[in-house]
């Protein structure tokens, strides 16, 4: 089944400026993608626009359910989305009111609340975290805890706005190995090219509101030329004197 | 942890801290009412309520200094705002003079009576807050019928009071970082424009942070697990507080 399909999707601010001009593209589910592209490219407009609490012109299918007034209740639970500033995620007192919030929208019974809250808090690695408050956590920490108020909720699709940006290395790899072990749809955004490459099997290009490619990412993302015409750069790990030259070799090098 | 002014002593399992919030909010009430209704004739039960802050303070284990502190932070507005009453005299009173200056007796009687109410309400809100996790108190208010709404806006204050007072930081630190001799009314001028700017970012944060709570399926009301359990010692708690609180009204002659 199609996790999400796009057919000629657009969205405008609300001063008229577009953001994503008439973009088609679909995700199979269980596909890990990373959205790249320059700042202002639109692509945490279309990370919104994924789970309907911004909603745009063209056609938007999740989970083969067109995205509409009556199906949004049931398409946010199955689209999580990882807003890009954790401080933005987390606002109630505790961490654990934070990750309660959502299975209590959900209506779940307290006990269900509270054992979905402890197994997210476990599968990002922080717990014992209940009863701590986000202000005392430090930025990668919050990073986790926001990830894991989406956790709770049990989506189907998770949609994150460059998880890794602003983190430390630990952390950062604390991200990415929960990305790779995670077995959901996953579409997230992001400039960190290396960790795109570590975690998604397919990479979408976007610039000026358009998909400008859409390729296995392993292909993609070591072609400099269409990396370079987007203001993008060669991920580090491609950055050496053979890899650059040709794709063949430098296939062996990510083999290795 | 940069703010920890707030958060000192909420966590402790002395019997005050153990204490349900609801009985602390409802303690804090009736002895408000008792304390705000006594007449400067029996202004000597002040002295007597001032017991039973004295005694929670003593059964949280924490140190009396540090009561006294907050104290007397928050003690000087009530001192600055009550300090002209005593030069007004009643209508059909006559002034006495001391040193020159007309004062009322009665107007210094009120000043008196104030203050010492003032310092009461204050020392068992002070005592009584502080022992409290500010997730219970919040709860506690929630269970009092305290409307969701109001619960709600105290809880994003909270959480987000210290992200403002960090943006407030970061501001001034840029500003300060360039700004070399300015006159006095450049200054404010940057101040006021800097005043726009974070409304304008609260205002944004506030969006985005609407966009977070509505992705995860909020429709309007906010539900929160309560799991306040009023137990035995509460119930003890209350009555051996209510006898004392009652113990002056034994002096009132029939």
């Amino acid at each position: 089944m199609l996790a999400v399909k796009a057919e000629n999707l657009s969205y405008s601010y609300p001063d008229g400026t577009p953001a994503l001009q008439e973009i088609s593209f679909s995700v199979p589910e269980g596909e890990k993608m990373a959205i790249v592209g320059p700042n202002g490219s639109g692509k945490s407009t279309l990370i919104t626009l994924l789970n309907g609490v911004r909603q745009g012109k063209g056609l938007l299918e999740i989970l083969s359910l067109s995205l509409n007034r009556s199906n949004l209740p049931q398409i946010k639970q199955w689209v999580g989305v990882v807003f890009q500033n954790p401080d933005d995620q987390l606002f109630c007192p505790t961490i654990f009111e934070d990750i309660a919030f959502g299975p209590l929208n959900q209506g779940l019974p307290a006990d269900e609340v509270r054992q979905r809250v402890e197994n997210a808090l476990q599968s990002v690695g922080l717990e014992g975290y209940q009863k701590r408050s986000s202000f005392h956590l430090s930025f990668g920490e919050r990073k986790l805890a926001s990830l894991a108020t989406v956790v709770a909720m049990d989506p189907r699709i998770i949609a994150l706005d460059e998880p890794t940006s602003n983190l430390d290395l630990s952390h950062r790899r604390k991200i990415i190995r929960w990305l790779q072990k995670n077995p959901h749809t996953i579409i997230l955004t992001t400039h960190d090219l290396d960790m795109a490459l570590d975690t998604c099997q397919r990479v979408m290009i976007l610039n000026k509101g358009k998909i400008v490619a859409d390729g296995r990412s392993q292909e993609l993302l070591s072609d400099r030329m269409i990396l370079e015409e987007n203001d993008l750069e060669l991920p580090l790990r491609m950055q050496t004197p053979h890899s650059v030259k040709k794709f063949k070799s430098m296939q062996k090098i990510n083999n290795r | 942890m940069k703010h920890e002014f707030l958060d000192h002593h909420r966590e402790g399992n002395s019997l005050v801290h153990l204490f349900d919030p609801r009985l602390k909010l409802l303690m804090m009430m009736v002895f408000i009412i008792m304390v705000v209704t006594v007449s400067y004739e029996r202004k000597q039960w002040l002295l007597f309520y001032l017991v039973i802050p004295i005694a929670f303070a003593g059964l949280s284990r924490i140190s009396i200094l540090h009561f006294l502190s907050k104290l007397f932070k928050l003690y000087p507005m009530i001192f600055l705002i009550t300090i002209l009453i005593p030069f007004f005299p009643l209508p059909n009173e006559t002034p006495r003079q001391f040193f020159g200056i007309a004062i009322s007796i009665s107007g210094l009687q009120k000043f008196f009576l104030i203050n010492a109410k003032s310092i009461l309400v204050l020392f068992i809100s002070i005592v009584l807050t502080i022992t409290t996790d500010f997730m219970m108190l919040l709860k506690g208010l929630e269970k009092l019928r305290v409307p969701p709404i109001m619960t709600a806006i105290v809880s994003f204050m909270y959480r987000f009071i210290f992200l403002l007072i960090d943006e407030v930081e970061r501001m001034l630190m840029a500003y300060q970082s360039r700004y070399l001799r300015l006159s006095l009314g450049k200054r404010l001028k940057i101040i006021a424009n800097m005043i726009g700017m974070l409304f304008i970012r609260t205002y944004e944060r506030g969006e985005r942070i609407y966009l977070a709570m509505e992705s995860r399926g909020f429709q309007g009301t906010i539900h929160t697990l309560n799991d306040l359990r009023w137990k035995k010692t509460d119930t003890i708690a209350a009555v051996i507080f209510l006898s004392i609180l009652l113990v002056p009204l034994l002096s009132i002659p029939f």
